[in-house]
């Protein structure tokens, strides 16, 4: 891999791993405005796709370092949403999930081999997600634009 | 005395044509990120007419033949849908999504391949292949679940070798796109 392709690489995993800091962060606050014992299957979502987005934060860490990076770190404080309600709350979780798909379609792009194979999954995986949230299927998640 | 230039060949003309519009507007005023397959120029075998990518990093040998792929396989999943609606119009609901996803997706492929978008009427298929519809409504969906399933493996396959940045990533959000509706109508026949 050349050293422009490396570096646009490299910058794609940062915006990635920026996503799921923000990712985790949110999916903190849906836990907290979620019910475990009024809504199971909510709560059981939010703890599940906490879980997916951390495992991703610290995969993402490890590939920046790899590269030779200081990975980014996570925002002091981020912009957060409305979610009184639990319809605000599945809205938000679809946000957050084509949010995430978005980063890994461009990593997609931006990677090769074994570290594009992993972002397409990621980006499927995201994909799925929002439709568990409550979403409704699109043509191209990660890419609105088309 | 130098001999007269040959005719451009389809690859040529796929090529130049790729090369405009993924890096331009025609997939939604993306740029390609660049090329990883630029390179020194090699021999090409007689016959042939280029072997380098294109001008965004598109190699038309490769990711040419392949859209031409999806898009034959997108026309048929839509040719699919239009015959199955036809014995069962009580699955329109059902497949709304997945026909109006036939569209997008036909709309892009076209657009990158430099043609006209527009999708066979019922009946007619792209490659040829014979539609014969199933009986219940339960198994015709079941056919479109399988169909839909290998249309999303082969454009996540074709995102995954792609050799131009920009039609990896498109192709992996339409195979993205793909597996939703593919779990959507899962969920509807379950």
């Amino acid at each position: 891999m050349g050293a422009v392709a490396a570096a646009e690489e490299l910058e794609a995993l940062q915006r990635t791993l920026a996503a799921e800091h923000a990712a985790v962060h949110l999916l903190g606050l849906l836990g907290a405005q979620t019910s475990q014992s009024a809504q199971p299957e909510r709560f059981a979502l939010v703890v599940a796709r906490h879980a997916v987005h951390r495992g991703r934060r610290d995969q993402l860490v490890e590939a920046v370092r790899a590269q030779g990076a200081e990975p980014v770190a996570a925002e002091a404080a981020y912009q957060l949403p409305s979610v009184e309600t639990p319809a605000r709350v599945a809205r938000v979780g679809v946000e957050l999930e084509r949010d995430c798909a978005a980063v890994y379609a461009a990593l997609v792009g931006a990677s090769v081999d074994d570290g594009r194979q992993w972002a397409l999954d990621a980006l499927v995986e995201s994909a799925l997600a929002a439709l568990e949230w409550g979403g409704t299927p699109e043509s191209f998640p990660g890419a609105a634009e088309l | 005395m130098s001999s007269p230039a040959p005719a451009p060949s389809r690859r040529t003309v796929l090529l130049s044509v790729l090369g405009a519009s993924l890096g331009a507007s025609a997939l939604g005023g993306c740029q390609a990120t660049g090329s990883r397959t630029t390179g020194p120029e090699q021999d090409l075998p007689e016959g042939t007419t280029s072997a380098a990518p294109g001008p965004e990093g598109v190699d038309a040998g490769v990711d040419g033949e392949a859209l031409a792929q999806l898009r034959t396989e997108v026309q048929d999943l839509a040719a699919m849908l239009s015959a199955t609606l036809v014995t069962h119009p009580g699955l329109s609901q059902d497949l709304a999504g997945s026909q109006r996803l036939c569209l997008d997706h036909d709309r892009v492929l076209a657009q990158a391949l430099g043609q006209d978008a527009g999708l066979p009427t019922p009946a007619e298929t792209a490659s040829g292949a014979a539609l014969p519809v199933p009986r219940t409504p339960a198994r015709a969906l079941a056919k479109v679940r399988t169909a839909h399933a290998a249309y999303a493996t082969h454009l996540l396959a074709g995102a995954g070798t792609a050799t131009s940045p920009e039609l990896a990533r498109v192709l992996a959000a339409m195979g993205a796109g793909a597996s939703q509706h593919h779990a959507a109508l899962a969920d509807r026949a379950a």
